[in-house]
């Protein structure tokens, strides 16, 4: 699982220790001076209603046909890693949204960025507090930071992640509405490379979740709300 | 000189044949039916077209690898669906063993096969295991209007706690991935 959760913050951190202890950090096999953070979820990554376990979402696929998706695993673990003299835990929330047929997935990611060591608090170190959200269907991968109220951050480079006032979606008008660009043309655009796919979008709301989520094969679903849609 | 190079050649011959099935009956072969899908040298990929019998259409990304008579290797993966299939069959000195492999864990991209299913000495044209699942060779079945043979079905319904996300599958030796029944009523099959 990539550590993009790692933020700037701690990464820059992480190689003030090792210049302070330049012979043994990161350069031989032993690393003085070890940083042990230890990340926890915030609260707006803990409690997103929109993927509370049963919650269920109806979908037209660009394929054309409907779908439901479910939340049908949501578990919150710790996960021990290290990394050029980090040695961190990190608290890490898992969603896995299903359809029954045809039988395809999404998952969520939430990865706890609030760092909470009271050894690194003692020292007074910089504390992190990063708030990410990782979506994923097939191929297609989305990453964004929340804010502390659960909305996409727009930050990073310009119109990668954008607030729309509004949007409609099978004639359904949605507010608060953040279109987040996918993560291979995010680094592509970063790396001023260029990539041989569509640019896809997800477009999420924290309180509708996913409304429409577009992969980089060209394909895409939308909400469905049934009822009076027209 | 004349004697001794026909004494060399003759024990190069013994040991190049010393592989499956073609020296006595000690050296490791494929048993019963299961031999089929080890009697030809192949190796390629390609991509077939599916549909169901709701109408939705997918694909799936396949390769076969065999090496006649004593290795056979499949594996298909779908792009809508998210079914995975692996088929390996290696001789051995008591007919060989059949590994399947389905998908179970969705959410593991570095291990995206579920526990091994294995069939061990090989033999007849239909094997079950100790947890349920059955193999079976056929001679042929019809997939819309064309024929296929040598076809394995491999069935997941007798198994107590299935590690697969479909019931069976139905691959031809040398045409790879024929049918995928679902669900119990779902079937999923390779299009014309």
């Amino acid at each position: 699982m990539p550590k993009r959760a790692l933020s700037a913050l701690t990464i820059g951190l992480t190689i003030d220790i090792c210049i302070v202890a330049f012979t043994a950090c990161g350069c031989t096999d032993t690393c003085d001076g070890v940083y042990h953070p230890i990340y926890k979820l915030a609260d707006c990554q803990k409690s997103t209603n929109v993927f509370k376990k049963g919650n269920t979402v109806h979908y037209e696929h660009s394929e054309g046909f409907e779908f439901d998706l479910t939340v049908s695993q949501d578990s919150t673990f710790m996960e021990d890693w290290s990394d050029f003299c980090v040695v961190a835990k990190e608290e890490d929330r898992s969603v896995l949204l299903t359809s029954t047929y045809p039988i395809m997935s999404v998952e969520v990611n939430f990865y706890g960025g609030i760092n909470v060591s009271e050894e690194e608090n003692k020292n007074n170190l910089v504390i992190s507090h990063s708030m990410p959200m990782h979506i994923s269907h097939k191929n297609t991968g989305f990453f964004v930071e929340l804010d502390s109220a659960g909305n996409p951050e727009e930050m990073g480079i310009d119109g990668t992640v954008r607030l729309l006032d509004t949007i409609t979606f099978n004639g359904v008008t949605y507010d608060s509405v953040f279109a987040i660009m996918d993560m291979a043309h995010y680094d592509a655009l970063n790396y001023h490379k260029q990539i041989e796919s569509d640019t896809a979008f997800l477009y999420f709301s924290k309180t509708a979740g996913i409304l429409r989520l577009e992969t980089t094969d060209g394909a895409s679903f939308t909400i469905k709300e049934r009822g009076d849609n027209e | 000189m004349n004697k001794f190079s026909t004494a060399t050649t003759l024990v190069a011959l013994t040991l190049t044949l010393t592989s499956c099935g073609m020296f006595d009956v000690d050296d490791p072969y494929v048993g019963g039916d299961f031999a089929k899908l080890v009697q030809k040298e192949q190796e390629w990929g390609d991509t077939v077209k599916v549909i169901d019998n709701w109408g939705i259409e997918d694909s799936y990304r396949e390769r076969i690898y065999s090496h006649k008579p004593e290795y056979f290797e499949f594996e298909a993966h779908g792009f809508l669906n998210e079914i995975t299939i692996g088929v390996r069959v290696e001789c051995d000195e008591n007919g060989g063993k059949m590994t399947v492999s389905c998908l179970r864990n969705l959410r593991d991209v570095n291990w995206p096969y579920g526990p091994d299913i294995v069939f061990k000495d090989l033999d007849g044209n239909k094997m079950t295991n100790n947890d349920g699942y059955t193999v079976r060779m056929l001679d042929s079945i019809a997939v819309g209007k064309k024929t296929y043979k040598d076809v394995l079905e491999f069935d997941a319904t007798g198994a107590e706690e299935s590690s697969c996300n479909f019931d069976k599958f139905y691959v031809a030796a040398s045409d790879g991935l024929l049918r995928i029944d679902l669900q119990d009523s779902i079937t999923i099959e390779r299009k014309p």
